[in-house]
């Protein structure tokens, strides 16, 4: 198995990481698993240059094998809020993978001066809200799913 | 692995935990206790009637269940939210957990709550109605919480009074007969009243006067109960014509219900008093007293007239907590002189009651001082 390490994306991540998405996207769909299709190691790639300091891409590895991620990216028009999301891939849940990454997020955002990470939780994808209830995040039902809200 | 369950509140927040004691659906108005013992009481106020119960303190169900520290028949809340519940409880007295006790009267529970933020969520937004869900998502119990009436548009008291009245087992050599009105009634009031050596009579809150004055009482004892007194004028009007001809002790609701009477108006407080540690002060003799509260309405002191005096009041907000006449054998108390739970400093009310019916019955009544 190997030991769990969570450590701060780069471009050469992008690759692994655009295929749990997809894996992801396959599992769930599109909206269940709040991720756009078709989501390219290219469009991955460019996400994480465009952060330029103001977020950052985690990725959780077992031993060599890349098996959950997680974004931090600026809220648009909020101040000291940055949005996060969390992804693992479905044999690894249910192990705290999600909520390494998370913590290792909620540090980084932190760093950044943040004072709240929101996020939204799509309709019908209860072991999400779960997740992030037990982070301490405040969910609230919104039109057509669920947003969350965790001050840090 | 175990079911998932949440408490949706009608604002949209959503709460998840895990679904214990029945196992189903409710809602209510969602309200905390601070009491940090006595679930058992707390189940079965007939006064959480229509409310889903938020414990606050973390550990709920430790010394289990037992016989005797039942209020009323029934566990009378929709629904009890908790942190953790205990299921390995450890009393001599237990019978069963905190889950069997739930599940044997068909009421949910859910743990596992994050109840300080509900707690927090609840004192800076206000008490509001709210939703156990399972088996559907949160926007489906939300859907379905806004469609159910909401807490106070309904007279709960009618739900919960006894449907005739009865005789509470009597003492030996029993020196007053206390009519007992039940708007909601807990059994610790009739447990000490008896103690004093008084007969009891339980009736409706539906009784009329004439109904209360065919039973001859030496007191009148107006119980605590649910829901906005605003919505009990037939009660107000029972009692109004016997204020002065027999002396009167209003608890809670019926302090409530006795300042209506007297031209008061009450108001729903923003998230309630409901705990074993409120502060009161008695304005007559300065003394400070801890009490057990359950109220999520008070009575407005301006509007009072004929004049009933402001009694006592809470020092943390200032409310009313109690109201007596100069003139007349009437006092009113809005926390639970009968505590359970909570602490038992207040039942010198009951002694205060007890002198009020000795001294009438003399013919040498003596006003409050």
């Amino acid at each position: 198995m190997g030991t769990l390490k969570v450590r701060k994306a780069t471009v050469a991540d992008a690759p692994a990481i655009a295929h749990i998405a997809e894996e992801i996207v396959r599992e769930l769909g599109p909206e269940a698993s709040a991720l756009e299709a078709p989501v390219t190691p290219e469009a991955i790639a460019r996400r994480i240059r465009s952060y330029q300091g103001k977020g950052a891409m985690f990725v959780a590895m077992l031993g060599r094998r890349r098996i959950g991620f997680a974004a931090l990216e600026p809220a648009s028009g909020e101040k000291e809020t940055l949005v996060l999301g969390v992804w693992v891939l479905a044999p690894y849940r249910r192990q705290g993978i999600g909520t390494q990454l998370a913590l290792a997020a909620i540090e980084k955002a932190r760093s950044l001066g943040a004072h709240r990470l929101r996020g939204t939780i799509p309709q019908g994808n209860e072991p999400a809200l779960s997740f992030f209830g037990e982070l301490g995040a405040l969910a609230q039902a919104v039109a057509g799913g669920m947003a969350y809200e965790l001050p840090i | 692995m175990r079911r998932r369950a949440f408490l949706v509140l009608e604002d949209g927040t959503v709460f998840t935990g895990r679904p214990f004691g029945a196992i189903g659906q409710a809602y209510g108005e969602v309200v905390f206790s601070t009491a940090m013992t006595g679930y058992q009481e707390m189940l079965t106020d007939p006064s959480y009637a229509g409310q889903i119960l938020v414990l606050t303190y973390p550990l709920v169900g430790n010394y289990g269940i037992n016989r005797q520290d039942v209020e009323s028949s029934r566990i009378q809340v929709r629904a009890l939210v908790v942190r953790d519940a205990c299921s390995i409880p450890s009393h001599w007295a237990s019978e069963m957990t905190l889950h069997e006790y739930l599940a044997s009267q068909g009421v949910p529970g859910l743990e596992g709550v994050d109840t300080r933020a509900l707690t927090r969520r609840l004192r800076i937004h206000g008490v509001m109605m709210g939703a156990i869900a399972i088996d559907e998502s949160p926007e489906e119990a939300l859907a379905r919480l806004r469609s159910m009436p909401r807490y106070g548009t309904t007279d709960l008291v009618k739900e919960v009074t006894a449907k005739e009245g009865y005789l509470w087992p009597e003492p030996a050599a029993p020196r007053y007969h206390v009519v007992v009105v039940d708007a909601g009634v807990k059994f610790n009031i009739m447990r000490l009243l008896r103690e004093r050596g008084c007969r009891v009579t339980v009736v409706p809150a539906t009784t009329s006067t004439e109904g209360l004055q065919t039973l001859a009482p030496d007191g009148l004892l107006l119980s605590p109960g649910p829901g906005d007194p605003a919505l009990l004028d037939y009660l107000v009007e029972a009692v109004r014509p016997l204020l002065g001809k027999v002396p009167v002790l209003g608890i809670c609701l019926g302090h409530q219900v006795i300042g209506r009477a007297f031209g008061g108006r009450t108001f729903k407080l923003k998230f309630g008093h409901r705990g074993a540690n409120h502060p009161v002060k008695d304005l007559l003799s300065g003394r400070v007293f801890i009490t057990s509260q359950n109220h999520g309405y008070a009575v407005d002191p301006e509007g009072l007239r004929d004049g009933i005096q402001v009694w006592q009041v809470h020092l943390n907000d200032g409310t009313v907590e109690g109201l007596y006449h100069p003139e007349l054998p009437i006092i009113t108390i809005q926390y639970h002189a009968e505590a359970s739970p909570g602490p038992l400093d207040n039942t010198y009310v009951f002694d205060t009651f007890l002198e009020m019916m000795r001294s009438w019955k003399g013919g040498r009544w003596e006003p409050l001082r």
